[in-house]
């Protein structure tokens, strides 16, 4: 335990301190932490699943606060909780399974392999009407808590020792399922790139002019996926003020033998008409198709709004947030220095607090994320294939359950 | 302009004093355009000062101005070019055997593709040579050298003065009707109308902020925002990609220009459109000051047809920031090119008002003022 704590302020401290680059390692090292603290977690015997929820949304919680602005912190965490509550319930459908078959053999094998299915069978009836059966209407009307009916059907002396023992195995199967579910999460994380790589040969076709801003490895990722299919074209890089990594993937485009050119932030307008696509990464994907990107983006995708240039997305499924942006040019987003912009030592005379209401005159502004909504998107392609902005809303149903929107430890009496 | 016509680039490079090397790296959409590397001419050009008699001291220090960057902006290009002109006129005497109209349009002639060599003549210097050179065709043959060239000196006295400076004045006249208190301002780079019309408006008391959006490479708002903060306005600094953040808070934007086409066009520093194009997503009135000499007959429907193009290492350099560095040999692989762009044009449905010194017109009126006072009536 001491050891996970220690796990957990250090990649806090990360977080806080922003040591973390892009969002593929954030969601890596997120899901790499709440594996650990899964595996060393003590569950109960009853209510495996609630206390491994517990524990990761009071870990989440934190991490979610040390930087809320990145999104994939947060998605990492929900997904977590969702494949846990996903591994419960297809455990829990198993035993009902077994349930069912071990009533027909009744007769045979009985006390000792019958000692899981039978006297399990009440506590498994009750576990199944908590997680299988969506509430019913009674249930919400009289809001009445459904697990509470899970103590009272447990019976004699006899049925506790098999109960403790199929417990003890189911409660084993359940972390080691999550952790098995957490490891190809990882595993999807980290090669979210090569599957959305190789949709590239049926978006890029010959003699194509793509344009690209700021730098992002999906992007560089497709399109050498698509030069090496032996399409030619060239790439138009905006440079990305300020942080000029339009500069790191020119060089990298140059070096794999594509045809590249440099324009600044300002171009973009002007070369836009003569563009065939615009392909972006993006920082994170809301639930309504909305984009958070480095800033810029905004304005590509308004000129291209306007010369009726398809603007295509990449995102790895971590990216997709279930949460709906409200204000998203303020709330999800960060001002950076203003010295990247002016430099001090050189305006040093305009910083004089002279005036008379004491207000500083010079004011800096220097966000580092933009927001562009869904109606200028044209595509969104994730390591699930291709989708449109209006469509994404699904995809949250498969990663995340509805529960877990808010990542807040509830403070009512578990069970 | 025809620089992918080699029997063309052939002939100016034999005339041309300045001799400039072509770049490498040329983009490949931009054949049409001129490109040379940068940085080899002044010293060429510095060193040769005391040898070319063909060309008056004025005009060759005017042309190695702007060459350096010294002098920058449609305005004060026109002056200076202007002055030079006054100067060489003033000190020209006709040789035997020719009339002063022709020779003098003749050196004019060569003055100017001197300068050409020096950088691209802007549109606004392109109309003011255009009205010397019909004052000298004026000129009647009955009036001695002394008065033709008194008459070149006032006549070009008057064109600034009322083309440029008494213009200013009045469309910072009209522009401050336009400013509220309460308002948030926003500029794009550094033009000379708009930072009178923003002085003049403080100096009459109106309480308003201004938002200044800069961009690479030529970060032309840090000298505005100096100006201005020294003044005393509170200003906003910004660079361009940030404005979908900061055009929330704005309620007008007011853009210089480098000229405006007859189609409603906007030419002027590249970045405009941009600028317009997020105001006007955000239905926010962009206003457009431009003096009316500025105007020209020319249509143009995208930013590549006509163009300039600057040095493509200042794109790979970034002044004060020693990190980003990873372009450094950039002109020795092939497949990469710099794209320094200097103008762009700015589609006329994004353009609310042009305010101008005949008055606030909208952008479709801007060929009835080529057509009924250009040419004919100057004066009036």
């Amino acid at each position: 335990m001491p050891d996970t704590q220690a796990l957990v302020n250090d990649f806090l401290n990360k977080l806080k301190k922003r040591k973390i680059e892009g969002s593929q390692a954030t969601a890596r090292q997120t899901a790499e932490l709440l594996r650990s603290v899964i595996s060393q977690q003590r569950v109960p015997y009853t209510n495996q699943a609630g206390a491994l929820i517990d524990a990761v949304k009071a870990i989440g919680e934190q991490l979610i606060a040390a930087n809320p602005v990145e999104l994939a912190v947060g998605n990492i965490v929900r997904r977590v909780l969702h494949i846990i509550r996903e591994e419960d319930l297809s455990l829990t459908t198993a035993a009902i399974g077994g349930l069912n078959l071990s009533a027909v053999s009744d007769d045979e094998n009985d006390d000792d392999r019958d000692g899981d299915s039978t006297l399990s069978a009440a506590a498994v009836a009750a576990a199944a009407r908590s997680t299988l059966r969506p509430p019913s209407l009674q249930t919400l009307l009289e809001d009445t808590p459904v697990s509470a009916a899970v103590p009272q059907t447990s019976s004699s002396g006899g049925d506790s020792e098999g109960k403790t023992a199929d417990k003890s195995s189911r409660s084993r199967k359940l972390k080691h399922d999550v952790i098995e579910a957490v490891n190809e999460l990882i595993q999807d994380i980290v090669t979210c790139h090569e599957q959305i790589a190789e949709q590239a040969v049926e978006h890029i076709h010959q003699n194509e002019v793509i344009l690209t801003l700021g730098s992002s490895r999906t992007v560089l990722e497709f399109l050498f996926a698509a030069k090496e299919k032996k399409r030619s074209f060239r790439v138009f890089v905006a440079e990305g003020a300020p942080r000029y990594q339009g500069h790191l993937l020119a060089k990298e485009l140059v070096a794999r033998g594509l045809q590249t050119t440099l324009i600044t932030d300002s171009a973009v307008f002007a070369m836009i008409s003569r563009v065939n696509m615009v392909i972006v990464g993006a920082h994170a994907v809301m639930a309504n198709g909305g984009v958070i990107a480095p800033v810029g983006m905004n304005l590509v995708a308004l000129a291209a709004q306007k010369h009726a240039v398809p603007f295509v997305v990449l995102a790895g499924s971590h990216k997709l947030c279930p949460l709906y942006p409200h204000n998203p040019e303020v709330l999800l987003n960060e001002l950076r220095s203003p010295s990247e912009l002016l430099d001090f030592g050189e305006f040093s005379d305009c910083m004089d607090f002279g005036s008379g209401s004491g207000s500083p005159l010079l004011h800096v502004v220097n966000p580092a994320f933009d927001y562009v909504p869904p109606k200028l998107v044209s595509l969104f392609i994730t390591d699930a294939g291709g989708h449109n902005p209006s469509y994404m809303y699904r995809l949250i149903a498969d990663y995340y359950s509805a529960d877990d929107l808010v990542v807040q430890r509830r403070a009512t009496a578990g069970n | 302009m025809q620089y992918d016509d080699k029997s063309r680039v052939q002939k100016l490079k034999k005339r041309s004093v300045v001799k400039p090397t072509e770049a490498r790296n040329r983009v490949e959409l931009f054949r049409h355009l001129p490109q040379y590397e940068h940085g080899t001419q002044l010293p060429v050009l510095q060193s040769k000062f005391f040898q070319l008699d063909t060309l008056h001291p004025a005009v060759y220090k005017v042309g190695l101005q702007y060459l350096s960057g010294d002098i920058c902006g449609g305005n004060a290009r026109c002056i200076a070019m202007l002055q030079a002109f006054q100067e060489a006129i003033r000190d020209y005497s006709t040789p035997p055997a020719k009339t002063l109209s022709r020779d003098l349009t003749a050196k004019i002639s060569s003055y100017v593709s001197f300068l050409i060599d020096c950088r691209p003549l802007s549109v606004s210097m392109g109309n003011a040579i255009r009205f010397l050179k019909s004052q000298i065709a004026k000129i009647p043959i009955s009036l001695s050298e002394s008065e033709a060239k008194a008459t070149l000196h006032s006549d070009i006295e008057r064109f600034i003065n009322e083309k440029i400076i008494l213009a200013d004045r009045v469309i910072v006249k009209h522009a401050v009707t336009k400013i509220r208190d309460g308002d948030v301002l926003l500029t794009y780079g550094s033009s000379s109308a708009v930072e009178m019309i923003l002085q003049h408006a403080h100096e009459l008391g109106k309480q308003f902020r201004v938002v200044i959006v800069d961009s690479r490479p030529k970060h032309e708002g840090k000298l505005l925002l100096r100006r201005l903060v020294r003044k005393g306005l509170s200003c906003t600094y910004t660079h361009i990609n940030a404005i979908s953040y900061i055009m929330h808070e704005v309620t007008r934007v007011f853009l210089g220009a480098s000229s405006v086409l007859s189609n409603g066009t906007v030419y002027s520093r590249v970045g405009t459109a941009c600028v317009a194009m997020v105001a006007y997503g955000f239905h926010i009135p962009v206003l457009v000051c431009c003096e009316a000499y500025k105007f020209h007959e020319r249509v143009q429907l995208d930013s590549i047809c006509s163009n300039e193009l600057g040095d493509p290492d200042s794109i790979s350099k970034v002044p004060g920031r020693e990190d980003i560095n990873h372009l450094d040999g950039w002109d020795k692989s092939e497949n990469l090119q710099l794209l320094n762009l200097i103008y762009d044009a700015t589609p006329s449905d994004y353009v609310s008002l042009i305010i101008t010194d005949y008055g606030m017109i909208p952008p479709t009126s801007v060929p009835v003022i080529v057509r009924e006072y250009g040419r004919g009536q100057l004066w009036i």
